[in-house]
């Protein structure tokens, strides 16, 4: 049984996960276009008799009979009858032109791939600020709150960051962003900041506990080694605790900028055309929910896989010094 | 050099560790503190660079008064080096960062002359080929060597060992000693808690013997181990010699 574990543990590559998701996915997109192409294609609206026909003869892989030979339309379905290939090769040859004639409608004449990258924009735009936003107030309450612990100093401003800390976390990230925008923001300025604000102050609330545990880890006496070397409280904490801190605490980080990158897509609330809200667009368009939604879903996947791979090269990198 | 004066100190309101430690420590003088656990010897050394806030008394170092509040005591602790029983080296930075980082970073020298500094106090101690390793690669008692260097390389007046070999096995406890005994020999000013026997009678000009929380014998080496005064240090060189 362990021995399954361990094979199984090492041989899991990070490549072969993503290609076997995206495989997944793709596969999942094809059959169910495939389904939806039989009753949905635009040029069976009129001759749905005719193509219908052909399309599920086509899809039993037999050779099509053509009944109706007078309009015009039908004449489009004998031009497919006479088309000489049958069986599988015509069931790909139909699957292929209603995927790309779904892209098209989706993606493509109504520039629906230029709104999602805005909107993907909108996103890497909220995620950064306000990730570097969460760091910054994370980083100042986690070393309040651990000097507190250890040293029972501070113990106002301590107050204060338990305070924050137990709000933020006590209530749901949609309602903060939703009186941010309403009550704070008076619903009139810049929704995107109103947005980066928020998941940046939320995110802050979970990276300073991230960051207490963090600096609580490290032994006491590398604080008394750089104060006994004549460094000063600062500069000890920011040259010897910090970095082993951040270290450790790096994998609990990763995760906290995950978290936060898929939570932005509730900025939708308050109307900012991110990629979230802009796939609902697309979708309200064409009543098509697949097509926008799988693209958006790829597109937070592929950004998500991403960051963890770069998270896991830093990681590789600050962990140089534990080799023996 | 050190003058300790009415030295107080206690944790959590009732345990006193420290009850009225006076000594005073000259200028190359080589002082080696014995005792049993709990005697209240590494807070003793602890408080003289004030790791410890002693909670009465006064300790002079250099002339200055530094338990005094408004005295800044991370200029002062530049020049009292400290070596560790857990070596406390920097594990995310090479050697040679771990040596240069205080007299870089506090603005004593420029980086250079810090790296010149450090390998030559590395080769001192035989450890030049380790400069660009990590704390993690090296032995414990390379480890402590190389702490003894980093402690060195901000040229302090006074050094001070707190249980340095004890973290050891006999073997790197030697090297480590050995290290200890050629820097003594150099005229460094040393304050070494220890329960090494051997290194106090060779080594030490003076040895203080700590009891309950205070210096119940103040002797030579060879007094102190040869004629024992006190009831209670007899019992105790009784039982470890």
């Amino acid at each position: 049984m362990n021995r399954i574990w361990y094979n199984i543990k090492n041989s899991f590559s990070f490549k072969k996960a993503a290609a076997f998701f995206l495989c997944l996915w793709v596969l999942a997109a094809i059959l169910s276009a495939g389904v939806l192409a039989e009753d949905d294609s635009p040029d069976t609206t009129s001759s749905s008799v005719s193509t219908e026909t052909s399309s599920r003869t086509s899809r039993l892989g037999k050779s099509p009979l053509v009944e109706q030979q007078n309009s015009k339309e039908a004449e489009e379905s004998r031009l497919a009858a006479s088309d000489p290939s049958t069986g599988i090769v015509r069931f790909f040859k139909d699957l292929y032109k209603n995927i790309s004639k779904k892209i098209d409608r989706n993606f493509i004449s109504n520039n629906g791939w230029q709104d999602l990258l805005n909107g993907l924009w909108v996103t890497l735009k909220i995620t950064f600020y306000a990730s570097i936003l969460g760091i910054v107030i994370g980083c100042f309450l986690g070393i309040i709150r651990s000097i507190y612990e250890t040293s029972k100093k501070l113990k106002f401003l301590n107050l204060i960051a338990k305070f924050y800390i137990g709000v933020i976390r006590g209530t749901p990230a949609v309602v903060q962003l939703l009186i941010m925008y309403f009550v704070i923001f008076g619903s009139s300025s810049n929704k995107v900041l109103a947005a980066i604000l928020t998941f940046g102050i939320n995110s802050g609330a979970y990276v300073a506990e991230i960051f207490r545990s963090g600096i609580m880890s490290i032994d006491s006496g590398q604080m008394e080694a750089g104060r006994s070397l004549g460094l000063s409280y600062g500069q000890t904490m920011w040259h010897v605790i910090l970095p082993q801190a951040v270290k450790n605490v790096l994998p609990a980080l990763g995760n906290e900028f995950i978290t936060l990158l898929k939570e932005t897509s509730i900025a939708g609330y308050i109307a900012i055309e991110d990629l979230s809200r802009v796939g609902d667009r697309i979708r309200s368009q064409n009543y098509e929910p697949f097509w926008p939604f799988i693209a958006v879903a790829l597109i937070y996947l592929i950004l998500v896989l991403g960051l963890s791979k770069l998270l896991t090269l830093f990681e590789r990198r600050l962990r140089k010094s534990d080799r023996r | 050099m050190i003058v300790v004066k009415d030295l107080y100190k206690t944790f959590d309101k009732d345990t006193q560790v420290l009850k009225g430690v006076n000594i005073e420590i000259k200028k190359g003088e080589k002082v080696v503190v014995i005792g049993p656990s709990g005697s209240g010897k590494s807070t003793f050394l602890r408080c003289l660079n004030l790791l410890e806030t002693p909670t009465s008394g006064e300790i002079w170092f250099e002339g200055i008064n530094i338990t005094d509040k408004k005295i800044d005591i991370d200029h002062l602790r530049r020049k009292m080096g400290m070596v560790f029983q857990h070596f406390n080296l920097f594990p995310h930075k090479t050697i040679l960062e771990n040596i240069t980082l205080a007299p870089v970073k506090l603005g004593l020298m420029k980086k250079a002359e810090a790296n010149e500094k450090a390998f030559a106090l590395l080769k001192r101690v035989g450890l030049s080929n380790k400069a660009d390793a990590y704390p993690a690669q090296l032995s414990g008692g390379q480890k402590q060597r190389i702490a003894i260097v980093r402690a060195l390389a901000m040229e302090p007046d006074v050094m001070l060992f707190d249980e340095p070999t004890s973290a050891l096995d006999p073997e790197m406890a030697g090297e480590v000693l050995e290290v200890m005994r050629e820097l003594a020999e150099a005229g460094m000013t040393m304050v070494v808690v220890t329960h090494e026997m051997g290194f106090a009678r060779e080594v030490a000009t003076r040895v203080l013997f700590m009891d309950d929380g205070q210096i119940q014998e103040d002797a030579p080496p060879k007094e102190f181990f040869g004629n024992p005064k006190n009831p209670r240090l007899q019992e105790f060189l009784s039982k470890v010699l």
